[in-house]
């Protein structure tokens, strides 16, 4: 783990309380959701202490929904639970990350290649607009979620939900780093990554599975070298 | 499930890893409601640990919520039962490439021992835990501990089904298996990563058809209950 994401000061106002309101009354589910977001998208550092009574506090409620969130998110491989119940923000070292990479590549490139003889036309044609929207997208946040909706498109295709399961928590592990490395902006590369997505639509149409398949699988190695190299980067500058 | 209680571990990862096993034993069959206050009394604990490790059950994808039920044991579509085979084919198969240069040739002697050491009849427990350790053994080489997370969160789901079945004959064809896994053992021997990974795959998705198989007889000669 870089020392210098190991910051013990948390700031709890980072937790979207009204987002976790939203409706009804709060339950285990909307708490998770929030902490869940708050610690994908970077703004929880690795090693953090999530405190049940000040979460608690902040969230307007008991421990018990509070204790249920946290059980959920450590099954998710989020955060990590000591004895007496100190919960902290999971580190993942540059080795870890690679693996949580390259086994995301590996379902994401088994995804594009099943999709491949079931995908229809009309999914290609949006696959291909969101691709276009992709390319003009300025708003780095938004630009993420639009990349996330282009693959999800295509790996639905594959009619696959338990490789879908497995590779959801892969996704918002690596896309945390993403972020906490490029200092809250993401790693981006639109220009490159367009012209991927481009290549892998071109092989899909083609009914070329094991190609497409290679190009997922490069394409996911490609995000993963920039992740490591601005991960790398930051620890020098710390120096 | 037990009641006894090891005094230095979590209550709720307690319930948990006793229901993890209930359900991976196939003593629960699928849809099996998991009451809470019930569950609560069975172990002697108040229902906030018992709450606990359904959350835990849930992110692990062996119980889900239904709408008037609670929690109920998930059951996996046969369709699915393929897939999950096939996903471990695709992982494990990437991880012994990895593997693969770093296996001792006394592991290889240690697992053809213990291949050979398999009673012939031996039941279906004994066969899970013997095939389990075959193929850990080879994957721990690769040193990627998420993968290893993987393989084992997929083969919980389909486990339970190899136990439940098992009634129905020729289960796990212990022969073949024993065929299929020396053949990976000489190919790892022979330093041909690319044959031992191709034969890995096959065999997991070989193994997930026969179990497909086997679900499809069962269902046939089992009436739903």
């Amino acid at each position: 783990m870089y020392a210098v994401y190991m910051s013990a000061d948390v700031d709890l106002s980072v937790i979207d309380v009204a987002a976790a309101q939203q409706g009804r009354r709060i339950t285990a589910d909307y708490i998770a959701d929030a902490l869940r977001n708050a610690i994908n998208s970077g703004q929880f550092p690795d090693g953090a202490e999530l405190n049940q009574v000040e979460l608690a506090a902040r969230f307007g409620v008991s421990r018990v929904p509070v204790r249920e969130a946290l059980r959920l998110l450590q099954a998710e491989g989020l955060v990590d639970s000591q004895a007496h119940r100190l919960v902290q923000v999971r580190g993942t070292t540059p080795s870890r990350l690679l693996e949580v990479f390259s086994l995301r590549g590996l379902i994401e490139g088994w995804l594009v290649e099943q999709a491949v003889p079931r995908i229809d036309g009309a999914t290609i044609a949006t696959a291909r607009a969101i691709n276009e929207r992709l390319r003009r997208e300025t708003d780095h946040p938004a630009w993420l979620e639009l990349n996330t909706e282009f693959h999800r498109l295509l790996f639905k295709a594959a009619g696959a939900e338990t490789a879908m399961e497995l590779l959801e928590p892969l996704r918002q592990r690596s896309e945390r780093y993403a972020r906490l490395w490029s200092q809250g902006n993401g790693v981006h590369r639109p220009g490159q990554t367009c012209a991927e997505h481009d290549e892998i639509l071109r092989l899909i149409e083609a009914g070329d599975a094991a190609g497409a398949r290679t190009a997922s699988v490069e394409h996911v190695r490609h995000t993963c070298e920039a992740v490591l190299a601005a991960g790398e980067q930051l620890a020098k500058a710390a120096h | 499930m037990s009641p006894a209680f090891p005094g230095n571990r979590v209550t709720a990862d307690v319930v948990a890893d006793k229901l993890r096993e209930a359900i991976q034993a196939g003593a629960l069959p699928d849809g099996a409601v998991l009451n809470q206050g019930a569950l609560a009394e069975r172990f002697g604990v108040s229902t906030q640990p018992v709450r606990e490790a359904l959350r835990q059950l849930m992110a692990e994808g062996l119980i889900e919520t239904r709408a008037h039920h609670g929690s109920v044991v998930r059951g996996l579509p046969i369709e699915r039962l393929q897939e999950v085979y096939d996903n471990r084919a695709v992982i494990e198969g990437h991880m012994l490439v990895r593997a693969i240069p770093r296996i001792p040739a006394a592991t290889i002697a240690e697992l053809r021992a213990q291949e050979a050491a398999m009673p012939a009849g031996a039941d279906v427990s004994t066969w899970l835990v013997s095939t389990r350790s075959f193929h850990d053994t080879l994957l721990r080489f690769a040193k990627n501990q998420t993968g290893l997370e993987l393989v084992a969160q997929l083969r919980a789901r389909a486990e339970r089904y190899v136990r439940m079945w098992s009634g129905f004959g020729d289960v796990w064809q212990p022969d073949l298996a024993e065929g299929e896994h020396a053949a990976i053992l000489r190919a790892i021997e022979d330093g041909d990563g690319a044959g031992a990974r191709r034969l890995l795959e096959a065999h997991i998705r070989d193994t997930g058809r026969r179990l497909v198989e086997l679900g499809r007889r069962h269902a046939e000669r089992a009436p739903k209950a």
